[in-house]
């Protein structure tokens, strides 16, 4: 892979040899272009407008001969691509039926979610359904804001600016195609294929690879691919990348074919009046554009030197960035670079090419599900420069910036190029300073503390104030309760130290493994020797490492634990330990479940030996263990066997319901609601029943 | 004056006499290895554990019995190889994978496994000579192999034992139907259908040396499952 492969923006070679030519091409605009010519006799003017002519012609194929692959490309994969394996035969293409798009399309109205993006002159917004949409393509729902309302008020979108929207009213747009073309493309076809006025570039196809070239208009009609190998096996893409390719946009080539028309009009004018009427009727902005290409064709020539001087990968980025930047208002898409994978070898491609739409357009609310909480970001468009406001829309930093990022309400990214700056914001004194040796945010731990990671990828912790909380000699450090969680590692292996918010070190002796949840403030420690304890949220070693395992209670992992036991006969018992490592039962069970409706199925080892109970969230014993077989409780009530006889029984353990029929012979399922259409409850012997055993009819 | 540069001298050669083995600064010389190894220093740079490096290692515990005990190890392995790293030697043999287990505290080694799959025919018949020479007379083991055509050479010194596991080597050197005691002694003709086998080898031959002391040598011989290079012994 070469250089220029790898630059974000690729300039083909170019031709822009007439540009040198000594004509009026060096002329500023309209009107000096004309009074230049005024002086000249008829012979010369025809002499003066052959040599345009020629020039213009030059300018027009260097124009189009500039190309520029962006970077943004979509693409994606399915499977390994690899050939030689079983083909997955694709199915027909087919368009989606309009019965199943116009009813998701209306549920719109019932939930559209929007992201504010702060900028001057104007906020921009992102919207988005808020459920998954199964037909529709959401990105292509088109929005147009009508109205904003903002504390109560009603605000046109440009009166917006930095003030944080509560609501939009939009207007909501959807085109789907309804009818389309198959365009067949051979292995056979060499360098393009015609599809009405459109020629669509065949770079290769190549084994199970293809890569297409397509004019802008044709892409955006494109809806699908999919090919057949030698035997007319159909074949989805397992890979597929659609790059922009873009050029001096088409447009301004338009408007450089139209000068040249008018010149030639001019020549074959029989009289020098006449020439310089018809030179009169080209629009003033056709000179602009003229002048605008040539100034761009000639920044091309001085990035090839600098490319062909191996100018440092980074310098040449900039460079083209500030290309992109000067000649934006030429630069437009021109085609789109499609590649395509399958799993076998390609006999023919078929692109499916929509030729009718349909389309919806819909009135509705959307509501900025973002709160304003604190500091934000802002973009000033007009200098594409960043900068930061507080929670009242006032700014704090004005947009000096290139492109920041937001990671906690003081540290902020900057990205130049490449690099990314860390910045601290002064608060007080209302400036960014910045994070010194490189130091870049991995995470916010809360509002105050903040993860980093040095240059040699060790994290640490630092407060909103800089002070450095935890040293960067970790791998990675979490918060559980006020215990700042800090895994290391020495030649490969894992150790855990721990701090407090303070920043203290806690010494809880070696640690090989520190257990954490989400939403549980205590740790269970594992030291060197695998033994088990508990460091509570405060940092304190509530149960000393003495258990040969713990492990939380699955739903109810912040007070409970189970602990472990191996008994002289080699079979494991539990227990159940509070967080203070307090033995709420006795390692004398033999089995128990998780927490459900505030209760935990047991089976005890004692006598009566291996028969199932229940405890309360506190552990506690709260149904002795008397059940031959005992289920978790639903709404209120759980499955159970005793003497031979389903049953249901309430949290005091109480039989509230007798199922008929014993249980010898008896077939049972729990029903799970998430999948079974009838929701909660249990089938038995082919019935099904609620969780408080009413029979359902089928 | 004269005197300074000869301390200078002399200090620069003892210095470099006395260079410390380094992961992947320099080879592991398993000639005369004698387990007095820094554990500490030879695997001083972090960053080969962390993915900051070209050099890739892992560790991790492994746990067997011992006299009774369950006892846990700490076993290192190679995960990013290449011929260009040579890892560790011997004699002219350069092996670019190299694992080690040692004690629970993480100090004494215990085991080096030093592994190749380049090595030519010609390096394996020197690098057995050499084995036959410094230690001696040598067996075959023939159960517990897991390929057929896996060949495993013992050879037993002062103070440690030395396993050479030649793989795939084409040809099974004991006939399935042999009822041959376990270990077989490594004589003439075993050692002329392993070097017949390896000559007749067309891609490089997997080799890995193992240098173990007897009491992990114990350990593995009583073990039920292995990972890693262990596999191999």
């Amino acid at each position: 892979m070469t250089l220029r492969r790898l630059l974000p923006v690729l300039l083909l070679p170019l031709y822009i040899g007439a540009c040198s030519g000594k004509n009026a091409q060096a002329t500023a605009g309209k009107a000096e272009y004309i009074n230049s010519l005024k002086d000249l006799s008829h012979k010369e003017l025809q002499q003066r407008l052959k040599s345009e002519i020629a020039f213009m012609n030059a300018l027009r194929d260097s124009a189009r001969g500039v190309t520029l692959y962006l970077s943004f490309s979509i693409s994606g994969s399915s499977g390994n691509g690899e050939s030689g394996v079983k083909i997955d035969t694709a199915a027909r293409f087919q368009l989606p039926a309009a019965t199943a798009i116009v009813p998701e399309f209306a549920s719109l109205k019932s939930g559209i979610i929007a992201e504010q993006r702060y900028a001057l002159p104007q906020s921009g917004f992102e919207f988005s359904p808020d459920r998954r949409m199964e037909v529709i393509e959401s990105d292509e729902i088109s929005y147009r804001i009508d109205k904003v309302y903002t504390g109560g008020r009603e605000l046109q979108p440009q009166q917006l600016k930095l003030q944080r929207a509560d609501s939009l009213f939009l207007q909501a747009s959807y085109r789907y195609p309804t009818a389309y073309d198959t365009l067949v493309i051979r292995k056979s076809d060499k360098d393009s294929v015609r599809y009405g006025n459109f020629s669509i570039g065949i770079s290769a196809i190549t084994g199970n690879e293809a890569t297409l070239e397509l004019p802008v208009a044709f892409n955006q009609q494109l809806i699908g691919y999919q090919a057949s190998n030698a035997q007319g096996v159909l074949m989805k893409p397992t890979s597929y990348s659609s790059m922009p390719i873009t050029g001096v946009a088409s447009g301004v080539i338009a408007e450089i074919d139209a000068f040249r028309e008018a010149l030639k009009q001019a020549l074959e004018q029989t009289s020098k009046e006449a020439a310089l009427a018809e030179i009169g009727k080209i629009p003033e902005h056709a000179f602009t554009s003229r002048n605008r290409v040539q100034e761009l064709l000639k920044s091309v020539q001085e990035i090839d030197k600098q490319e062909e001087a191996d100018l440092p990968f980074k310098q040449l980025v900039q460079v083209i960035r500030q290309f992109k930047e000067r000649y934006k208002d030429l630069l437009g898409p021109r085609e789109q670079n499609l590649e395509l994978k399958f799993q076998g070898d390609i006999d023919r491609i078929y692109l499916f090419v929509a030729t009718r739409y349909d389309s919806f357009s819909q009135g509705l609310m959307a509501v900025n599900a973002y709160q304003q909480k604190g500091n934000n970001i802002f973009e000033d468009k007009t200098t594409g420069k960043y900068g930061i406001i507080d929670a009242a829309s006032n700014i704090i930093i004005p947009a000096r910036y290139n492109r920041l990022d937001k990671h906690d309400e003081l540290y902020f990214t900057e990205r130049v190029d490449t690099n990314e700056i860390t910045w601290y914001l002064n608060s007080k004194e209302k400036k960014l300073e910045q994070i010194a040796d490189g130091k870049k945010v991995s995470k916010q731990l809360d509002k105050d503390l903040v993860v980093f990671s040095d240059k040699a990828a060790y994290e640490g912790v630092l407060r909103n104030n800089k002070e450095e909380v935890v040293p960067f000699k970790y791998d990675n450090i979490t918060l559980a309760g006020d215990v700042l969680v800090a895994e290391g590692s020495k030649r490969g292996r894992s150790f855990y130290e721990f701090y407090t918010t303070a920043g203290k070190k806690i010494d809880a002796g070696p640690v090989k493994k520190a257990i954490t949840e989400r939403g549980c403030n205590n740790i269970i420690l594992v030291t060197p020797g695998n033994k088990y304890g508990i460091m509570n949220g405060k940092g304190q070693v509530s149960t000393q490492p003495r258990y040969e395992r713990i492990e939380f209670i699955t739903d109810y992992i912040t007070t409970l634990a189970v602990y472990f036991e191996t008994q002289g006969n080699g079979n494991t018992v539990y227990g159940i330990i509070d967080a203070e490592g307090k033995a709420i039962t006795p390692a004398n069970l033999d089995y128990i479940g998780d927490l459900k409706e505030d209760m935990i199925v047991f089976r005890s080892t004692g006598s009566p030996e291996k028969r199932y109970g229940y405890l309360n969230s506190k552990g506690q014993v709260q149904v002795p263990p008397r059940f031959d077989r005992a289920g978790d409780f639903i709404q209120g009530q759980a499955l159970v066997s005793l003497n031979n006889r389903l049953c249901l029984v309430d949290k005091k353990g109480n039989t509230v319901f007798t199922f008929p029929g014993d249980v010898a012979n008896a077939e049972v399922s729990v029903l799970d609601p998430k999948t079974d259409p009838h929701g909660a409850g249990y089938e038995i012997n082919g019935k099904l029943y609620t969780p408080k055993g009413e029979l359902i009819k089928k | 004056m004269q005197k300074i540069f000869l301390l200078f001298f002399v200090s620069l050669a003892f210095s470099s006499c006395s260079q410390q083995p380094q992961y992947g600064k320099n080879p592991l010389l398993l000639d005369q290895f004698n387990f007095k190894l820094d554990v500490g220093s030879f695997y001083k740079d972090e960053s080969i554990f962390r993915g900051k490096s070209d050099f890739s290692v892992s560790a991790s515990e492994i746990s067997y019995a011992y006299k009774d005990h369950q006892t846990t190890f700490i076993q290192y392995a190679t995960r990013s190889m290449s011929q260009d790293r040579i890892l560790a030697k011997y004699g002219a043999m350069n092996f670019e994978s190299l694992g080690m287990v040692t004690d629970s505290a993480d100090e004494k080694v215990l085991l080096v496994s030093a592994g190749t799959d380049y090595a030519t025919a010609a390096q394996v018949e020197e690098l057995l000579k050499k084995l036959q020479k410094a230690y001696g007379q040598a067996t075959l083991s023939t159960t517990s192999s897991v390929h057929l055509e896996q060949v495993r050479i013992r050879f037993q010194a002062e103070g440690k034992v030395i396993k050479l596991t030649l793989d795939d080597i084409g040809t099974q050197i004991v006939d399935s139907e042999e009822q041959a005691p376990d270990p077989l002694p490594f004589g003439a003709k075993y050692e002329a259908k392993v070097v017949d086998a390896i000559r007749k080898k067309k891609d490089g031959i997997h080799v890995m040396l193992f240098v173990v002391t007897p009491m992990f040598d114990e350990v593995l011989q009583e073990a039920r499952s292995f990972t890693g290079d262990l596999t191999r012994y």
